[in-house]
């Protein structure tokens, strides 16, 4: 548009007929919304107002239904059927699936888990756990500092943290990889202050920090924008008052950012604890999570109804989870709220 | 401020500045080893050269594995764009029961567990007869990237002042010319980023998808996964930064040709 009104007489010509194009084009976008078929088919949608509102909403929910809860409820049925031969299923009730889970013991990779997918729910939690108070601590001063900076990189920095939300999972990873591997940069770097050391891959501490790297940003953000919110003459006022910076901090700043804490807190546990990729690619077969598991039942066992009790049980445990989080934070104000 | 708070905002711009290095640090460090000609990483780089690139453009199973990525992601940023558009229409300007509920529905595809959400479609879909192929691909992809576009479309149509379209219609418009011709323009900051968003999403999702391809429609991220897995090789540094060109600057460039900071703007 801008171009158009600083065009000069020398290439007023084409500015023309590109005008003319464009009053072409809308004509023919009027001429198309205006003609019988098109409004007629509109008329009949939007004749009962009501009907056409669920309609909008529909969409989305529809496709959620088919492409997500349709899906989810047949592997809760199929979580009581039997695995034939050659993995075939057999539809015949049964509950072996689930006592299974409850009461199998399992060599996997010369460790005997007793209650194998119980012990590895049990793993999976208390990763989450470490990867969730880890990215507290990482994550809260970075927030803290673009919350209350005042510098022109602002913009800048926000993006820096952003960014790496945007990058393939798997090349996060790998990219941990290369860190913590055992020709990799830490213990080249550690070797230069010499430090001897032979790498850290496939250890709980490296499926930890990899996760909480990846998450990080899950948790700066909705704590950013608490402390954004922040009325600065609130702090000001705590000081003139007396308080000390620290005082200052904990009395006014840090119960203020609390729904940006808890809405990072619950994003980051929930999504730890459904990690696949950082256990496979930076864990010992010891540190396998619930999804590892999953997939390994599903895609090389081929026991699709042991793999569906597996999951009904993970989404038991995820829904239980989420309405304790509720009673605390709407689900709604955690993505909706944080990410705006 | 006293010299205390100077102490004091020291130590958080140092802390800040650390985890930067954290969160920052391994991604530069794979787009500087994939210059070096050297077989195994070393640190700081010796020499500089294109051979890992050369390797990553003879190899066909790496470039069709991307061409399978774009065509994916395109279709599920398109398709989730569309449905993402009219669900966030329906939400914001029609009431109707149980709409904070139904809201969270959408969100679901965020948090539980893509190896849950593609072992139960896969499940399902085979059932159903379904083969796999790339419409599986973009249906599942789809479910996955509608909460951003939901998210953001959302957000722009809370700030919308609805008397913009009330003069066009009493100007004589009708309503589907209202839509396209002053509410679609008006919200297509929000949609845009959205849209760029679910691509991005699309192109480096790995968990569901590796329930989901076939031979024919393999993605990059799973040729990647099959390499770090299998053989390491230095290609793997030249993908991962052709990955994160396409993921990171293509869309960044977008944002600042279509507008200012819309992605920023708009919070992910």
């Amino acid at each position: 548009m801008s171009n158009e009104q600083e065009s000069t007489g020398g290439v007023r010509t084409s500015s023309a007929e590109g005008g003319e194009l464009r009053e072409r084009v809308f004509g023919l976008r009027t001429a198309v919304l205006r003609s019988d078929a098109v409004t007629g088919v509109f008329d009949r949608i939007t004749g009962r107002e009501r009907v056409f509102a669920s309609v909008q909403a529909g969409f989305g929910l529809g496709w959620m239904l088919v492409f997500l809860f349709a899906p989810l409820l047949y592997i809760v049925s199929l979580s009581f059927w039997q695995r034939g031969a050659g993995g075939v299923v057999v539809q015949e009730f049964t509950l072996a699936n689930y006592e299974y889970i409850l009461t199998e013991s399992v060599d996997l990779a010369s460790l005997t888990f007793k209650n194998l997918y119980l012990t590895i729910l049990f793993q999976s939690l208390k990763y989450g756990v470490f990867v969730t108070v880890g990215a507290l601590l990482l994550g809260y001063v970075p927030a803290y500092f673009l919350g209350r900076t005042v510098t022109k990189w602002k913009a800048a920095l926000l993006l820096l943290v952003v960014l790496p939300f945007w990058v393939p999972l798997i090349i996060r990873y790998y990219a941990w990889i290369l860190v913590l591997g055992n020709q990799g940069l830490l213990v080249s770097m550690l070797g230069w202050v010499g430090i001897e050391a032979s790498g850290f891959l496939y250890t709980e501490l490296a499926v930890v920090s990899g996760l909480t790297q990846a998450l990080l940003p899950f948790m700066i953000l909705p704590i950013y924008n608490s402390v954004n919110e922040i009325d600065s003459s609130l702090i000001e006022s705590a000081k003139t008052m007396g308080a000390t910076p620290l005082r200052s901090f904990y009395e006014v700043t840090l119960p203020l950012t609390l729904p940006g804490v808890s809405a990072g807190v619950i994003l980051v546990f929930i999504l730890s604890v459904g990690s696949y990729m950082a256990p496979a690619l930076l864990g010992a077969p010891s540190n396998t999570m619930v999804a590892n598991l999953i997939e390994s039942t599903f895609g090389q066992n081929l026991d699709w109804p042991l793999a569906s009790a597996m999951g009904v049980v993970y989404l038991f445990v995820l829904f239980g989870l989420i309405s304790v989080f509720n009673r605390f934070v709407g689900l709604d104000d955690v993505f909706g709220g944080g990410a705006e | 401020m006293s010299s205390r708070d100077e102490l004091g905002w020291a130590a958080v711009k140092g802390t800040t500045g650390l985890v930067y290095l954290f969160l920052l640090f391994p991604l530069l460090a794979v787009v500087i080893i994939s210059f070096q000609p050297s077989k195994y990483p070393t640190f700081p780089p010796e020499g500089l050269s294109l051979t890992w690139y050369e390797a990553f453009l003879d190899s066909d199973r790496m470039l069709s594995a991307l061409t399978n990525s774009f065509i994916v992601a395109l279709g599920a940023s398109v398709c989730a764009g569309v449905v993402g558009t009219i669900t966030a229409l329906g939400f914001v300007r029609r009431s109707f029961p149980g709409k904070n509920v139904l809201s969270s529905v959408l969100f679901l595809p965020m948090i539980i567990s893509p190896v849950v959400i593609g072992v139960a479609l896969t499940a399902f879909l085979t059932r159903m007869g379904m083969q796999k192929s790339y419409l599986l691909l973009i249906a599942g992809h789809t479910t996955l990237v509608l909460p951003y576009i939901f998210v953001t479309v959302r957000a722009q149509l809370y700030g919308f002042d609805r008397a913009v379209e009330e003069a066009a219609m009493t100007l004589g418009a009708n309503e589907l010319e209202t839509f396209f011709e002053v509410t679609l323009p008006l919200i297509a900051p929000g949609l845009a980023a959205g849209m760029l968003l679910a691509f991005v999403i699309s192109f480096g999702e790995f968990t569901a998808t590796q329930f989901w391809v076939q031979p024919a429609t393999t993605t990059a991220p799973i040729e990647i996964y099959t390499m770090v897995r299998t053989s390491i090789t230095p290609m793997i540094n030249a993908m991962a930064t052709v990955l994160m060109l396409i993921t990171v600057a293509v869309p960044l460039a977008l944002d600042v040709l279509l507008g200012k900071n819309l992605i920023l703007k708009s919070g992910l």
